[in-house]
């Protein structure tokens, strides 16, 4: 299950806190919406376009990340990304234009080690929004945030896939600069 | 089933989920697999009296422009819901798209007068905004009003 951000639950592993709404505490509910938020997001179509992308839910058993996002239309090369889904109530500081959604160093390392392209979708909850961020060497430290450069739209979809499936063809090296670095 | 209804239907699944926990004042089950007609089962919660709750069927299309477009591709959708139908509670239908995230809303299992459930058998979808869903709620806690009125107790 997507494990919410702060504001709503800091830790990474499963609450155990008692059953609130929809069967699951509190946190794990903001969790959940924030994971369906992302999926619709992932899936939209784009100007009668076919979707770029299908998302797949982990669940509880995989720590590291919450969807395996696969490109349908890539041919060729079976080319897909983990995505981490980090959700919030707190809405979007003025000020950094950034959302407050944590990811903690352990996360980023374990996120690194898997090698293949990862992003943090940091999800909105109050608008819906979904913001991409890489997951790479530069997040290193954790996050306590993530800017709201790149919200997922037409734009920047089209931009996610063309990185994601220029990777698999090995058109970039695994550490090549992401768009969406921080 | 082509990859593109595949992706319609998981996307129309996440959301209904988002529409319906949208509001604090209901419990959303998604139902298993094999648990029949109805995908969704939500309990009306808050300061109510006694167990209140309606069914969800969740369909997708890859478009449907408006009402109109939803209830010609739904039709055949509805009708095949009615004959599985009597429902032993309210049920509506919701319909997404893979374009945009809004919705369309009819009701299969319509509550009528004196907590009577009316089945429709041809879709009358309307755009699922939060009116209309406040609607679809008011409609289901007055049916188990009328019906609860109906209940005697004995000891």
């Amino acid at each position: 299950m997507t494990r919410p951000a702060a504001g709503a639950h800091r830790g990474h592993k499963k609450s155990h806190r008692k059953p609130g709404v929809n069967g699951v505490s509190p946190a794990d509910f903001i969790g959940k919406r924030g994971e369906a938020a992302a999926l619709t997001a992932l899936m939209q179509s784009f100007d009668g376009l076919e979707p770029l992308f299908d998302p797949i839910p982990l669940g509880e058993t995989f720590a590291t990340f919450d969807l395996f996002v696969r490109l349908p239309q890539v041919v060729g090369v079976y080319a897909f990304f983990f995505a981490q889904v980090k959700t919030t109530r707190r809405g979007v500081r003025p000020r950094s234009h950034t959302l407050p959604v944590e990811l903690s160093r352990e996360d980023v390392a374990a996120a690194l080690r898997c090698r293949v392209p990862s992003y943090l979708l940091g999800v909105d909850d109050r608008t819906g929004a979904v913001y991409v961020t890489a997951i790479d060497r530069r997040m290193r430290r954790g996050v306590s945030a993530v800017p709201t450069t790149h919200p997922l739209n037409a734009g920047t979809a089209r931009r996610l896939w063309d990185e994601v499936q220029s990777y698999w063809r090995g058109v970039h090296g695994p550490r090549a600069r992401s768009y969406f670095s921080l | 089933m082509t990859e593109l209804q595949h992706l319609a239907e998981k996307r129309a699944a996440a959301l209904a989920y988002l529409a319906l926990t949208g509001r604090d004042d209901l419990d959303v089950q998604v139902a298993p697999p094999a648990g029949g007609p109805f995908d969704v089962v939500v309990r009306l919660t808050g300061r109510r009296k006694g167990v209140r709750q309606f069914a969800v069927m969740v369909a997708s299309a890859v478009e449907a422009d408006t009402p109109a477009d939803a209830d010609r591709q739904l039709a055949s959708k509805v009708k095949a819901l009615a004959k599985v139908g009597p429902y032993p509670i309210p049920a509506v239908v919701l319909l997404f798209t893979l374009r945009g995230n809004g919705g369309y809303i009819a009701w299969v299992s319509e509550p009528g007068s004196d907590g009577q459930l009316v089945l429709r058998t041809k879709p009358a979808f309307r755009l699922l905004e939060a009116e209309m869903l406040d609607e679809v709620v008011q409609s289901v806690d007055e049916w188990y009003d009328a019906r609860n009125a109906a209940v005697s107790m004995r000891g």
